[in-house]
């Protein structure tokens, strides 16, 4: 039985906290210890400041992927975790699933579990995957498995093909202007102020030839695209984010029928290259 | 006022060996695109897009004729606030789409809801010149703002007409009057703002109808605002108006001034014509739009073959009349003049080969516009020409293209001052008459292009309204001594030509492409999308504060309007450009009210 770290208020971890901690990164052999943590009496914040970042339009309920916002901390609790033994800042999303089992009231109190332990392995280092719950008293109303890349780990993995998907039909394709104080904005939001969204110069200090925009930022807008009518039914969302998009810049968005989907793609307008491609599926 | 009925009458496709369409593909890999190829992306805000015309059936022509001879409303029935999807599409065949020159963006639109709308009907009525009577109720008004046409074009003419030396002085002189009198360089680029009013009234109306599927149409008013001398009667009223619609004393100074208002409102006997047809005719409308007929031949070397083909196609002459009879309608609609005597009032001149003389008509005036190019480039002042790489002398070299004549009927077309003040009508409404009778005759045709339109077609009617060799006659007019266009036909009438009415039977689309991409040399190949999001021209006035229309939460429109229909350019194997179809604004935001808890 996994251990479950219960929390009475969001965790505060600063930025230098994170700069500055060494973690070794993955020993051959070694994988991450189960780490869990749960927060309860959560009252969703920010909910209009979002969806004005976002392009949600004002609604009753949350936004799709809004209670993301609201794990963050919980996830960087693990990640800053003394068990946990990849470094945070070097942590790569790589592709996220969320399956809302109905639409989450601006009013309805929260708890949310995080859970974090074991990996897979990749041809570029190690594959870690947090899961985390939403609750609405005793009932689970949201769900989600955030997949991140680590490079501080033993290059084991073999290079896996990317499995047949149906093609996309576009029935709508737009593009987005993304300025450059963008990831600030949302960085505010979501309190992921990680320095590679945030100005230019900081995030060429990690490596980037500019500031990229966080990957939640683009399902996020994507969803809103999309502006799908939330019923009760259960929504399934799953993204996978292949490369960054840099700001200021623009991205085309693509979106039709994709098998017994909806896909969405987004990519850049003039060399074509894909940023992320997305599925959504209404049970 | 009585507007003549208009009856359908087709062009006939050529037999089907000689039927060819643009069938645009993408560059092959390494190969620089050019303006016969499809674009990679389109980025834009725009509602047009690039669009193809969807056929028409005779029945359903027959059907659209009502929207080609609209009587002004006689009165409003009282109803709510509009929806904002209905406003959008309303703007999207108005302002939005209006026929201005592609490089250029000449209006911008306060529209005020219900509440407002009163306040508007009150200022109105304190101004004479009014066309028709104020009407109460209007469930929306749009104010549209206008401001001199200043292009690069008219950039060169500020160093046209100069003695040499002592355009040292002069050419400052005009740049300070241009920048701060708002003076023209010639007469006919100050009649262009008018014109394009003229076009965009005329499409106003229709929108109106078109985006609430017949329920509501537009009083439009122009006389206060078209000629200096009704301003200054209306000045105060005039200065309420725009205070309510928050034009600044810095935006003024660049020349925005009130060009027209337009009362929207519910119907009282709403027009017959359906859902289906309103949302066809919409889409066909944005796809008239979306290329830029070019003024002259596409028979270039390096262009495709289909756009070396002759195709021998044939105008019938009822559709010619047809197109004249919608022309006087539009003139007599918008200036009041009575409809027989619209006839004689608006000058027309053909100079196609195919009319007697055409021919030597044609290469006269080829010739005559060559002449004034030649005279106009030897007369550049030096001193401005040698420090910019002879910029000026190559741009107005360059402007020939503009001049190009080529189609099955072309006319001039014109007015006599003389005659216009004896009927009494305001020289400038009777410019933008004239601009309103050009664009009904062009749509008249445009849409008879459609109908019937087989599926191995991209259209069968092209027309391309220039005022290009007007422009360059007017230069020869002001400065070199040369008579007026229209001289030899209406010599004794004091004729001013004014507009260029092309139209060209064809089954092939012009390249998609547009001004910028065709003069900017970097720019060549890359499409650049000029025309407006409704964020940069419109605005809502909704709680005493004035709102950019569709820019909200940090997103911008990029909803092509009209998208339902699907008209949308595509490669031949049905590929979609990429950006091309665009996106629904969000339900919750276009389903709401734009004034809630408002109503008339």
């Amino acid at each position: 039985m996994m251990e479950i770290l219960h929390l009475t208020e969001p965790p505060k971890v600063s930025l230098l906290k994170i700069l500055a901690s060494r973690k070794p990164g993955l020993a051959p052999g070694e994988t991450i210890p189960p780490i869990a943590v749960q927060l309860d009496g959560i009252q969703p914040r920010d909910v209009d400041a979002y969806a004005r970042v976002c392009g949600f339009p004002a609604e009753d309920s949350l936004p799709l992927p809004l209670p993301h916002i609201l794990a963050a901390p919980l996830h960087l609790a693990i990640a800053t975790h003394r068990d946990f033994p990849l470094p945070a800042m070097g942590l790569v999303h790589v592709s996220n699933s969320i399956l809302q089992h109905r639409p989450i009231g601006r009013d309805e109190t929260l708890s949310i579990l995080c859970r974090g332990g074991g990996h897979r392995p990749h041809p570029r280092g190690a594959l870690v995957d947090l899961e985390t719950e939403v609750f609405s008293g005793d009932e689970r109303v949201w769900q989600s498995s955030t997949t991140a890349l680590s490079t501080a780990a033993p290059r084991e993995g073999e290079k896996v093909p990317r499995p047949e998907v149906e093609p996309l039909i576009p029935e709508r394709s737009t593009s987005w202007h993304l300025p450059s104080d963008l990831g600030r904005r949302y960085g505010a939001i979501s309190r992921d102020r990680n320095p590679i969204h945030m100005y230019r110069w900081t995030a060429k200090i990690f490596g980037f030839k500019s500031h990229i925009i966080h990957g939640m930022w683009l399902l996020a807008r994507s969803l809103s695209e999309l502006d799908l009518a939330m019923g009760e039914a259960p929504t399934q969302v799953d993204i996978d984010f292949l490369r960054p998009v840099f700001l200021p810049g623009s991205v085309l968005f693509a979106s039709g029928p994709q098998g017994d989907a909806l896909g969405f793609c987004l990519t850049h307008p003039k060399s074509g290259k894909t940023h992320a491609t997305g599925l959504v599926r209404r049970f | 006022m009585i507007q003549k009925p208009l009856d359908v009458h087709t062009i006939s496709p050529p037999p089907p060996e000689k039927r060819v369409r643009r069938n645009a593909q993408w560059p092959a890999p390494d190969t620089r695109p050019n303006r016969y190829t499809l674009p990679s992306t389109l980025q834009s805000g725009s509602p047009v897009g690039y669009r193809t015309r969807q056929a028409l059936t005779q029945e359903e022509a027959r059907a659209a004729m009502v929207l080609l001879s609209l009587p002004r409303p006689e009165g409003f029935v009282s109803s709510g606030s509009v929806e904002e999807q209905a406003l959008f599409d309303e703007c999207s065949l108005g302002v939005l789409s209006s026929r201005q020159s592609t490089n250029f963006r000449g209006h911008r639109q306060v529209t005020l809801g219900p509440e407002d709308s009163k306040e508007v009907a009150a200022l109105l009525g304190e101004m004479s010149s009014l066309e028709s009577t104020v009407l109460d109720g209007a469930c929306h008004t749009h104010v549209v703002l206008t401001r001199p046409y200043r292009t690069s074009f008219t950039l060169l003419l500020t160093f046209v007409g100069h003695l040499p030396i002592v355009s040292l002085l002069t050419v400052g002189w005009r740049a300070l009057r241009k920048r701060f009198a708002h003076a023209d360089d010639i007469p006919t680029i100050g009649f262009l703002q008018h014109l394009h009013l003229g076009i965009l009234a005329e499409a106003m109306e229709r929108a109106a109808v078109l985006a609430s599927d017949g329920q509501r149409g537009a009083q439009i008013f122009q006389g206060p605002f078209s000629d200096p001398n009704t301003r200054s009667v209306n000045q105060a009223a005039i200065g309420r108006l725009e205070s309510l619609c928050g034009v600044t004393t810095h935006q003024r100074a660049k020349g925005w001034r009130i060009g027209l208002v337009a009362q929207v409102g519910r119907l009282h006997q709403p027009h017959r014509i359906s859902r289906a047809l309103c949302r066809k005719i919409g889409a066909n409308l944005l796809a008239f739009r979306s290329e830029r007929i070019q003024p002259g031949v596409n028979a270039e070397e390096k262009a495709p073959a289909q756009y070396q083909v002759r195709q021998e196609m044939h105008v019938p002459d009822d559709l010619a009349i047809m197109a004249g009879r919608a022309g006087y309608n539009a003139f007599h609609h918008w200036t009041g003049c009575d409809r027989e005597r619209a006839k004689d009032l608006l000058l027309l001149e053909r100079i196609d080969v195919l009319s007697p003389h055409g021919k030597e008509r044609l290469r006269e005036i080829r010739l005559q516009l060559g002449e004034i190019t030649d005279r106009l480039i030897k007369a550049m002042p030096k001193w401005v020409d040698w420090p910019t790489g002879m910029a000026f002398s190559r741009n107005a070299n360059r402007g020939r293209k503009a001049f190009a004549l080529a189609g099955q009927r072309i006319y001039v077309s014109g007015l006599s001052r003389r005659e216009i003040a004896e009927e009494g009508i305001a020289w400038e409404l009777a410019v933008r008459g004239l601009g309103a009778g050009a664009a009904r005759g062009a749509l008249y045709c445009e849409l008879m292009g459609c109908v019937d339109l087989p599926s191995d077609c991209d259209l069968l009617a092209g027309i391309c309204l220039m005022a290009g060799p007007v422009n360059q006659n007017d230069i020869g007019k002001s400065f070199y001594g040369y008579a007026d266009l229209m001289a030899p036909a209406f010599g004794d009438r004091d004729p001013t030509s004014l507009l260029v009415w092309a139209l060209k039977a064809k089954t092939v689309s012009d390249p998609i492409g547009n001004e910028e991409q065709l003069l900017n040399a970097a720019r060549k190949g890359v499409l650049v999308d000029l025309r407006p999001a409704p964020h940069d021209v419109v605005s809502t006035r909704v709680k005493g504060r004035l709102a950019p229309l569709r820019k909200r939460h940090g997103r911008t429109n990029g909803e092509r309007a009209f998208s339902e229909i699907g008209n949308f350019v595509t490669s031949p194997q049905g590929e979609p450009v990429p950006g091309n179809m665009g996106s629904l604004w969000p339900r919750a935001w276009r389903e709401a009210p734009v004034w809630p808890g408002e109503a008339t």
